[in-house]
């Protein structure tokens, strides 16, 4: 690794820039990539909930009575911390959530009466696999999932400032893509063009993921504002402990939820969560609904469980304005389909634009590596592939493995994330074996597992693509239809890949990775 | 629907101005008579105002909050369309 250039040095400022923007973006590649990649799946979370749990697949009212809910409730958890009931969207049924004495989460969706419980899907779906692996890489251990993303979100930050800084030609490469010229520059210009035209995406993506982290990275901050009670800060911003002996928590809910869209002027909540149900300190929680607003306002109204009075009805602060539009312009659960895919195509272009970052570096010192019997190029290759085709290959197996998986198997949900483990891992391995061959291959494999989870889904399920759009089960039929069109792109690059290969051996410009290792 | 309405006459709207401010560029320009003689600034001033009625026409249709957002978002997708266009056409 050269020294970087000092910044007096004629252009050093840009060079040490550029020192900074390659070693820190290779450190962090992977990282990114993955945070990245489930990031981008997390957009259409519900959608994919919906298509691995086909029990989810119904119209759901978007109005329900809490109060002739809770007897199942408090049958389903007994002895809970808190329960919540989340109502349903036009994305999602309405969901149960609970947090049980020991710490363990009970997780069940809500049937389309208002007043059923549907027995466990034994999956983790998209909400509760995808959305985490985003932020916590389902690292709990020690919160070193979460460390290893604030690290990424810093990383990003300083990845896009130094980007911006090293390219001089900024405006022209809005519109640069050679893509008749040889691989390594059409890589390169591809790295440019998907970095220069969502810049805007990435930087406020990853600005607003960093402020997401900030408890994390200034943790000081909440510990001294919150230094009586350390729980009031998870529990936004209010809490009171629970007394330990029996009350009558007899006001009704229904009231609570009306009261709340009263005071806001007709939105009616998200969801509402009871605390300690049946203590003599019980409290509910009506939370403002995230899908209405572009800003996602952590805004809540207390009630007493047992006579129903408001107990804390705060205005939010200016500051807390503000970051709640970050908040909302990060974790995206409005109800905009448009802007969703948007965001969705977004994505896909900060995976291209890491992946093709990797691949360029790979390729520009693949030959002086080669000669020197550097390993560097051969393991970020090898990397690259993992990481791009290996995680969707990861993913595939995820939700073929959601169809295949008898649903009343014993540890379903985590037989699903070892399936994506192992065939992450084994696509890592098989880069190592087959080195340039690989991308083939595992292109191929992603067109024909494509194929496979839209089959299994249809003949499993009996949604076919137009019986879903028929039902009206438009997220079902947009995975399937997705799957479809990655499986025609997947086969077209390995096609492509294939007449370059056969143009390489003829001597012709190589434009993608051999398969001889070189 | 009016989510994709408004994105369609934005996209098209910057895909208008990106155009323009590509062409603005020596050589993306059409080795035409009438091309040679629009200065490249003029060039740029419209493709300016095609980028600013975008943003007029997402914050009409959709409200500030997601009419910004739908522009910004939609800028990336129009600039890419450009990028498409030349690259195909200079082959």
């Amino acid at each position: 690794m050269a020294a970087p250039a000092q910044p007096d040095e004629p252009g050093g400022v840009r060079l040490a820039l550029n020192w900074l923007h390659t070693w820190f973006g290779l450190l962090s590649c992977l990282l990114l990539l993955v945070i990245f990649w489930t990031g981008t799946l997390a957009v259409f979370d519900w959608e994919i909930d919906r298509w691995m749990k086909p029990a989810t697949r119904f119209t759901a009212p978007t109005e329900m009575s809490i109060d002739a809910f809770r007897p199942v409730a408090e049958a389903s958890a007994p002895g809970a911390e808190f329960w919540q009931v989340q109502f349903a969207t036009d994305r999602a049924p309405a969901e149960f959530y609970a947090q049980l004495n020991d710490g363990a989460h009970f997780y069940r969706t809500i049937g389309p009466d208002g007043l059923t419980l549907l027995p466990d899907q034994g999956t983790y779906g998209g909400t509760q696999f995808f959305y985490p692996y985003h932020f916590t890489l389902n690292i709990g251990f020690a919160n070193i999932g979460l460390i290893l993303c604030a690290f990424a979100g810093i990383m990003m930050m300083v990845l896009c400032v130094s980007g911006v800084i090293i390219h001089r030609r900024i405006f022209a490469d809005f519109f640069t893509f050679r893509k008749s010229q040889k691989s390594q520059r059409s890589v390169l210009d591809l790295h440019n063009l998907t970095g220069v035209l969502a810049l805007p995406f990435h930087f406020v993506i990853s600005l607003s993921g960093v402020a997401l982290f900030s408890a994390m990275y200034l943790p000081t901050a909440q510990e001294a504002v919150f230094a009586s009670d350390p729980t009031a800060f998870d529990q936004n911003y209010f809490s009171r402990p629970a007394a330990g002996e029996a009350g009558q928590n007899s006001a009704s809910l229904d009231v609570m939820a009306e009261e709340a869209a009263r005071r806001w002027d007709g939105v009616w909540p998200g969801h509402l969560r009871i605390y300690y149900p049946g203590d003599a300190n019980s409290y509910v929680e009506a939370r403002w609904p995230l899908h209405g607003s572009l800003a996602a306002r952590y805004h809540s109204i207390w009630f007493d469980a047992a006579t129903g009075d408001v107990i804390a009805a705060p205005q939010p602060s200016a500051a807390s304005a503000g970051y709640a539009v970050l908040w909302g312009l990060h974790v995206v659960q409005f109800d905009h389909l448009t802007i969703r895919w948007l965001y969705f195509l977004s994505g896909l272009a900060g995976c291209v634009l890491i992946a093709t970052g990797l691949l360029f570096w790979s390729q520009s010192r693949r030959k002086r590596h080669a000669k020197t019997g550097k390993k560097g190029a051969e393991i970020v290759a090898v990397i690259a592939i993992g990481g791009t085709t290996g995680l969707i290959l990861a993913t595939l197996a995820f939700l073929i493995s959601n169809r295949l998986l008898p649903l009343d198997m014993e540890g379903r949900a985590t037989l699903e994330t070892w399936c994506f483990h192992a065939v992450w891992l084994a696509a890592f391995a098989h880069a190592g074996v087959r080195r340039g061959a690989a991308w083939r291959e595992q292109w191929i494999a992603i067109a024909i597992g494509g194929v496979v989870a839209v089959a299994l889904n249809a003949v499993t399920t009996g949604d076919a693509i137009p019986v879903a759009i028929a039902r009206g089960q438009w997220g079902v039929a947009g995975i399937d239809i997705m799957l479809l069109l990655g499986s025609f792109l997947a086969i077209a690059a390995a096609w492509r890949m294939r007449s370059s290969q056969v143009r390489t051996r003829e001597g012709h410009a190589k434009k993608f990775l051999p398969a001889e290792k070189s | 629907m009016a989510g994709l309405a408004s994105f369609i006459v934005v996209l098209a709207l910057t895909y208008v101005g990106f155009l323009l401010l590509a062409r603005s560029q020596a050589k993306y320009r059409p080795p035409t008579v009438w091309a040679a003689r629009i200065p490249p600034y003029r060039l740029r001033l419209f493709g300016g105002f095609f980028l600013a009625l975008a943003l007029a026409a997402a914050l009409q249709m959709q409200g500030v909050g997601f009419g910004s957002l739908l522009w910004v978002l939609t800028v990336a997708a129009g600039a890419g369309m450009v990028s498409l266009r030349l690259a195909t056409s200079a082959r």
